[in-house]
């Protein structure tokens, strides 16, 4: 059960614990007892909880037409069901964080005692300062703000949580002694969503944060989810990288990411259509996630590429962990609509968290290990720590003009690859023989001999044939590009060269 | 089930009928308002009326929580004749406020002892 789904779960406990008390009231007050019961089972059916589960529909049915001699009964029925899927779900359950930024320190154990409970967790901060700390470290799902503070006026720390830290999802309450209407809409003005006067009732103020999170998990889901996986999307991971990221660099745990790439992932779309492909990634995303720990972050990053960092583990920890989603992938058999039967594999980097690395920079780290697993065969997870991992990926670069070989050179080492040089052909048959190569980078036009013919003639070599090429060509001769592919080259840049172009070309390439 | 005493009741709301929390916030409350009173004499006789008031609005605070509304509303009393800078008058509030808690405290006391 993930984080999204607990929030799901606030609106629900809120609709069985107000079922409960509705059911304490029929001894007392049993016609407007009656009414809320028929209000709140209405509110349990249209809020989609009991979708999946037949048995909890129909019984929901049943006390909505019940007649009153037999609704105590029946809503008994009901409430035992409601209560087993509740027990079902807490044990797995990850906890949502409720932020209290208090500074009466009884006010603060008193609310903690009441509110938290096996899907909430609530953090204590006595002023602004230690509530800044702990937002930027942990994922706050909602602020119960006091805003008398001692270090600041609680309003301004509204107004900087607006600005500053939170998604606009984030539903902040105001709890306070001020009762002047004035100083309410001003709260309301700076973004508060809600304002209790204190003394608060407490079970009123679990019933409307409960609202409120379920709230706010619609609007995640429709904001910060991959619609095809449901996994987080690429702006979700960042924002959970900083908040690791952060964390990792106080506690000095060690932070670890991943990115993940579906091995030929282009000939199952080829094969068996987008559609299979679609399935096969829902799949996959399951399978993973269902491998990892329920603190692992995982996320698709884009195409059949996923991400996933890894909190308070080194990098022997990461890869161990990968291994297992890997071998769980392995067993698996997809089946496409004709019944054909297929096994998918992926190949992965992991990067250590560098101190104030950025996700980019790390994913980068990450990526080069990710190309060197495809190199070395595909389906395997390889960090730095491994031997084969620590050999960089070869490219022969052929190209007789030096200000374009100065520029393909440092854009294909800034992604970690090693660039051999060859400025005629005769060098270049001298570093075929000396070296393994992973790739190579021809012009199609370099002095003393044609690109073209030297592709050729590599297509036509047992030991050089399969080996990715990427032809460099004129710009305004597109019948180059043309001669190039029959030829045999893998790939076509136009001179002059853009360093997007060729470094996504080289990464499709070697992927 | 024995009806719980109106003293315990603002205690139980928040421990939702958790005896050892409800002890706990009862033993918690006593502390606090204990070390909170003794502050306060400790402003006023250092004419320290900035930290008299900010105690007293801590203080007022927690007895309103657990529905001690008479002394929340001496400790309230207190905290505008703190920011008037009327110590004196503060003085004699303080006196009420005392009363008010001995009172209480001694309730909860005996809650303990059960």
């Amino acid at each position: 059960m993930d984080a999204l789904q607990t929030l799901h779960r606030q609106g629900f406990t809120a609709r069985v614990k107000a079922l409960e008390a509705a059911e304490r009231r029929l001894g007392k007050d049993r016609s407007q007892a009656i009414e809320a019961i028929h209000r709140i089972v209405h509110s349990l059916y249209i809020s989609g909880d009991a979708d999946n589960d037949p048995e909890v529909k129909e019984t929901i049915l049943a006390v909505q037409e019940s007649p009153d001699e037999d609704l105590p009964a029946r809503l008994q029925d009901l409430l035992s069901k409601l209560r087993a899927i509740t027990t079902a779900v807490e044990g797995n359950a990850k906890k949502v964080c409720i932020l209290l930024v208090e500074d009466n320190s009884f006010i603060a154990q008193a609310l903690k005692k009441h509110l938290e409970d096996a899907h909430r967790e609530i953090l204590i901060a006595a002023t602004g300062a230690e509530a800044e700390k702990i937002i930027d470290e942990r994922d706050i799902s909602l602020v119960l703000l006091d805003i008398m503070l001692p270090d600041a006026d609680g309003r301004n720390f509204l107004l900087l949580l607006r600005e500053r830290y939170a998604p606009p999802s984030l539903p902040i309450v105001v709890v306070s002694s001020k009762r002047e209407p004035a100083v309410q809409a001003e709260c309301f003005a700076l973004g508060a969503d809600a304002y209790f006067p204190k003394p608060v009732d407490p079970a009123t103020l679990s019933m409307a944060l409960a609202s409120y999170l379920q709230r706010t998990a619609d609007f995640i889901k429709r904001s910060s989810r991959d619609h095809l996986t449901g996994l987080p999307n690429r702006e979700a991971f960042s924002q959970g990288f900083a908040r690791a990221a952060a964390l990792s660099s106080r506690t000095k745990n060690p932070l670890a990411l991943a990115i993940l790439d579906i091995d030929r992932f282009k000939t199952v779309n080829d094969l068996y259509g987008h559609s299979t492909g679609d399935q096969v990634l829902r799949r996959i995303s399951d399978i993973i996630s269902q491998s990892l720990r329920a603190s692992d972050l995982i996320a698709r990053w884009g195409g059949e590429e996923f991400v996933v960092l890894f909190l308070n583990t080194d990098l022997p920890g990461a890869r161990l962990a990968l291994n297992n989603a890997l071998a769980a992938l392995e067993k698996e058999l997809f089946e496409e609509a004709s019944g054909k039967n297929f096994h998918v594999t992926f190949s992965a980097g992991i990067a250590q968290v560098k101190e104030g690395a950025t996700v980019e920079q790390t994913i980068t780290q990450a990526d080069r290990f990710l190309y060197r697993a495809k190199a070395l065969g595909r389906s395997r997870v390889l960090t730095e720590i491994d031997k084969a991992a620590t050999q960089k990926m070869k490219i022969l670069l052929i190209e007789d003009d030096e200000p374009t070989a100065k520029t393909v050179r440092r854009h294909l080492e800034g992604i970690g690859l090693s660039v051999l040089h060859a400025s005629d052909s005769l060098k270049a048959t001298e570093l075929i023989s000396q070296f393994p190569i992973d790739m190579m980078v021809i012009d199609a036009n370099f002095w003393g001999a044609d690109g073209f013919e030297l592709l050729e003639s590599l297509r036509h070599s047992p030991s050089l044939n399969e080996i990715p090429v990427v032809l460099l060509t004129t710009a305004g001769n597109p019948e180059d590009v043309l001669r190039g592919f029959v030829a045999g080259a893998d790939g076509c840049i136009q001179k002059p060269i853009s360093q997007q172009e060729l470094l996504t070309c080289v990464r499709q390439l070697l992927a | 089930m024995e009806e719980s005493s109106p003293t315990i009741k603002g205690f139980e709301a928040f421990s939702k009928g958790n005896q050892e929390w409800t002890r706990d916030l009862v033993v918690m409350y006593l502390k606090s308002t204990t070390e909170q009173l003794a502050d306060l004499e400790k402003a006023v006789r250092e004419a320290d009326h900035r930290t008299a008031e900010r105690i007293a609005h801590n203080a007022g605070g927690s007895s309103s929580f657990v529905g001690f509304i008479d002394l929340s509303s001496l400790f309230r009393k207190f905290e505008d004749t703190a920011r008037r800078n009327d110590l004196g008058e503060a003085e004699t509030i303080l006196r009420m406020a005392h009363a008010e808690f001995d009172e209480i405290a001694r309730h909860l006391n005996s809650y303990l002892d059960s």
